[in-house]
């Protein structure tokens, strides 16, 4: 045990303590319509300390690392800390992920400014302010533990987004849409960005004035289907669903979805976001299947929050310097048994196609109830796009509707880190915003 | 440390060079019902520096650590001649500045035990309201801010800020239906300035058991009468982010443009003593002022940083506010007003046979040109007095057309003491406050049926 903070708590009476590092730098290019740009890079650094004095658990952050002032500040912590029973983990075999791409390491500000200029003149339209970004973010982290663990991994992440904001009120953010992974996009990656901002920065559109049928279907595309997700990843956090704050608590091995769908927590698939071979508890990541099928299969813990319920942990702790540990998703991915091949718009039939929904206003985990407005939908008659109809509420109760999905589709790409299929979910309550 | 970050600007050849430093010592202490889950300290030690050439776009650089200033200069420097501008940015000229806080660093022994005792006390307080409060959550945090501001045009500013915030949230449980309240509290200080609220998180308590047996609201249009904390919620929330500068030119908001009736005045003003989100100056050295936005219900002015000031031909107002140790300014909002009228609660109230009353907002959101308000709590109004809660209570509108309704404008005016953020996207997020007397509005569309 040669870190300073570990031998430094070890002396003053810590019977274990670990310590995550975190560093990144970060490039970004600004460009928008009004010809404003900036380049900026941004470093952040911090240390997170926990330790545990007399059965007490105590926690200091801090960007710049001073040993006795860092150690000093666990112990007051623990002081006053409520005592936890848990164990560190020792050192062990970690899984092989690719964290990091040599290339977009490399990525400097020419080529990032070239990748926001061909993003700008792509979605440039005559209905909205269009400003643009590409971003370069390499770091490191590093968890070493009073047990010997010692493991550390390199980061990359190569992100564009995309913003358009109403010509007459630019306060109006009309579409906001990103995209992030490990390496740089290609010619393709930001062609499927353009291909789905595009659209929204035409006025040319037709605009329906037509209210929605009552019970209408609803085609949810994947970035809608991650929205409306937000309760479910609630209900299967740990220190709700373990303490009976979740709508399934008690309820492990039950059918609570349809049978087709099953959704796994996967740090392990390569280049995305979330991807890590340990959390920062210093557990090894595994994939974490939460519903298999359509049962309750799993839930997402970390180590204190497992010590409370006993049960182990499951790799998602996250830490930042100046917070408490929680518990994290990693990359989430919503797989379907079977699939509907057809497009989104002829599966539905007649309907409400959903490509992008703002206001997801989720509500108490327990409820599952959810309302939101739609940010770019279509009206489908006959299996073909009538015209767009934004601004339509739809309601529901996320348990209900995932238990009578009329169609799936196959989950085709990863979007950040999430990887969702779409659904044409019925019974939803649509209206037009008044 | 002012002849250590001197030093630093002399190695920039940018025309504007700006270093901003932060050191920010925080403690945070969270109690769930009997039991103590987090106490924390933190210190964070970083900056920004920015520069600027002509015909050229902004070079920003964060660093980490006081021992990083020089890179961080070279390398913005360096930045700021990377993209070529077909506008040139320019900056609205303010005083040059040498002012130094009188607050003392660093701050006072952390007191991590007196902060746990006010957060177990409180939780317990909810606790104790009824037995159907299964669930109550505290946390306590304070933070004192020792921030430097040196430029190339020779401002040299350094401010210590300590804030203090509380907030509560009480769950209450009933035969599977939970309810959920929410209270908060903030001031500029440390642990004192937040003691003594026990009844207010008491009263979010009962609110939590109130809502269990409270009808959602039936949608439709009613008179409304907002409290103030809603009121300054929903000025701060849709004028005060019209008002502000630097996402392009808005037609809808141009100076001399008529938003409501006579009655309606709002301002911005960074000056009030002893808000959290007060200020002397702002990150970019400008002093913090008292901005007027609508003046008898017509747009005056708009809220700058100095780059938006300047393509406006405005004058800087005082809000360019960073969200954190490296990250640059932004035009945000800092203590936000609807100046009073005349009446009081009864006299707004007593004139309405059929209304909604909210009391304050726990969310909002915008979506398209319109803007929606979840109210945390709401009665409604009956023959001219409160009745029966409600739940479920959304208050939607257009943007500006909603101010077209406000019928009248109490003289109960008074700053929100909650800890309130703003958090807008990528600018982060900062303190803010707000401040209102009653207001009443007419033919508001409430509830499912406003969407």
């Amino acid at each position: 045990m040669s870190d300073p903070l570990l031998v430094s708590a070890a002396s003053q009476s810590a019977d274990m303590a670990d310590v995550v590092r975190k560093r990144t730098e970060t490039l970004i290019v600004e460009l928008s319509d009004s010809g404003r740009s900036e380049v900026s890079e941004e470093r952040a650094a911090g240390v997170h300390l926990r330790i545990r004095v007399n059965g007490r658990v105590g926690m200091a952050g801090a960007t710049t690392e001073r040993v006795d002032t860092l150690v000093a500040a666990a112990i007051a912590s623990a002081s006053v800390g409520d005592p936890y029973e848990f164990h560190l983990p020792a050192p062990s075999s970690l899984p092989s992920v690719v964290t990091s791409d040599p290339d977009a390491a490399t990525l400097g500000p020419e080529r990032l400014a070239d990748l926001a200029r061909d993003l700008l003149e792509g979605v440039r339209g005559d209905r909205g302010v269009a400003a643009v970004w590409a971003e370069r973010c390499t770091g490191r982290v590093e968890i070493v533990n009073s047990r010997g663990l010692q493991a550390g991994y390199d980061t990359t992440l190569v992100g564009l987004g995309v913003e358009l904001r109403d010509a007459r009120i630019p306060e109006l953010v009309w579409a906001r849409v990103t995209e992030a992974g490990r390496r740089v996009p290609d010619a393709a990656g930001i062609a499927e960005l353009v291909a789905e901002v595009r659209p929204l920065s035409m006025s040319r559109q037709v605009q329906l004035d037509l209210s929605p049928p009552a019970g209408s279907r609803v085609c949810f595309l994947p970035r809608a289907v991650g929205a409306l997700l937000r309760p479910i990843q609630r209900a299967l956090q740990g220190q709700a669903l373990l303490f009976g704050k979740s709508i399934w608590s008690g309820r492990m091995g039950d059918s609570v979805v349809d049978p087709r769908l099953s959704l796994i927590d996967d740090p392990l698939v390569d280049g995305r976001p979330g991807t890590r071979p340990i959390d920062d508890d210093g557990v090894a990541a595994h994939r974490r299947v939460l519903i298999d099928h359509g049962r309750l299969h799993g839930y997402l813990t970390d180590l204190m929050t497992g010590a409370r319920a006993r049960v182990p942990s499951t790799g998602h702790s996250v830490r930042t310097p100046f917070g408490p540990p929680r518990v994290g998703y990693s990359n989430l991915r919503l797989d379907a048994s079977v699939t509907d091949s057809r497009a989104p718009a002829s599966a539905l039939g007649d309907g409400v196609l959903v490509r992008d929904i703002v206001w997801p206003d989720t509500g108490h985990p327990m409820s599952g109830v959810f309302r939101a407005v739609t940010a770019d939908s279509y009206l489908v008659r006959g299996g073909e796009i009538a015209g767009r109809a934004d601004r339509l509420v739809i309601a529901g109760n996320i348990y209900d509707l995932l238990q009578r999905v009329a169609e799936i589709g196959a989950p085709t790409r990863w979007v950040g880190a999430r990887r969702m299929p779409w659904m044409v979910l019925e019974g939803v309550d649509v209206r037009r915003a008044s | 440390m002012r002849e250590r970050l001197e030093r630093a600007l002399g190695l920039s050849r940018a025309t504007f060079t700006e270093i901003r430093l932060c050191r920010v010592w925080s403690t945070t202490v969270a109690a769930r019902s009997h039991r103590i889950e987090l106490a924390t300290f933190g210190e964070d030690l970083g900056g920004v520096v920015r520069c600027l050439v002509p015909g050229f776009g902004w070079g920003c650089a964060g660093f980490v650590g006081a021992d990083r200033i020089d890179e961080a200069v070279c390398r913005a420097d360096a930045l700021s001649r990377m993209i070529p501008v077909t506008t040139p940015i320019t900056l609205a000229s303010i005083p040059v500045r040498v002012w130094e806080s009188a607050l003392p660093v660093p701050p006072e022994a952390p007191r991590l035990g007196e902060k746990r005792d006010l957060a177990a006390h409180l939780a317990a307080e909810m606790l104790g309201v009824d037995r159907r409060v299964n669930d109550a959550r505290i946390v306590y945090q304070d933070s004192v801010r020792d921030s430097w501001l040196v430029t190339s045009e020779g401002s040299r500013i350094h401010d210590v800020s300590p804030t203090a915030s509380v907030s509560a949230v009480a769950v209450a449980e009933e035969d599977g239906n939970v309810e959920r309240a929410v209270v908060s509290f903030g001031a500029r200080g440390g642990l004192e300035a937040v003691t003594g609220n026990a009844e207010a998180v008491r009263g979010a308590a009962r609110t939590a058991v109130e809502l269990l047996h409270a009808a959602p609201v039936r949608g439709g249009r009613f008179t409304v009468v907002l409290d103030p904390r809603a009121a300054g919620g929903l000025v701060h929330r849709s004028l005060g982010h019209l008002a502000l500068a630097g996402r392009g030119e808005s037609s809808l908001m141009g100076i001399g443009t008529r938003i409501g009736p006579d009655i309606l005045s709002v301002g911005d003003d960074g000056t009030v003593v002893g808000l959290r989100s007060s200020l002397t100056y702002d990150d970019e050295g400008t002093p913090a002022q008292n901005t007027i936005i609508v003046r008898n219900g017509v747009l005056v002015h708009r809220l700058h940083t100095r780059e938006t000031a300047a393509r406006e031909g405005a004058a800087a107002t005082g809000n360019a506010r960073a969200s954190g140790t490296g990250s640059g300014p932004t035009a945000r909002l800092t203590n936000t007003y609807l100046s009073s009228g005349r009446g009081t609660r009864h006299d707004l109230v007593g004139e309405v046979s059929l209304g909604v009353y909210i009391s304050d907002f726990v969310a909002s959101a915008w979506g398209g040109d319109r803007v929606r308000l979840r109210a945390a709590s709401a009665r409604m109004i009956r023959h001219g007095e409160l009745a029966e809660p409600v739940k479920n209570v959304e208050l939607v509108g257009d943007l500006l057309a909603l101010f077209g309704h406000v019928e009248r404008i109490g003289a109960d005016f008074s700053w929100d003491t909650a800890a309130s953020f703003c958090d807008d996207g990528d600018a982060g997020r900062l303190a803010v406050t707000c401040g209102a007397p009653h207001v009443r509005l007419t033919d508001v569309a409430i509830g499912d049926q406003a969407g």
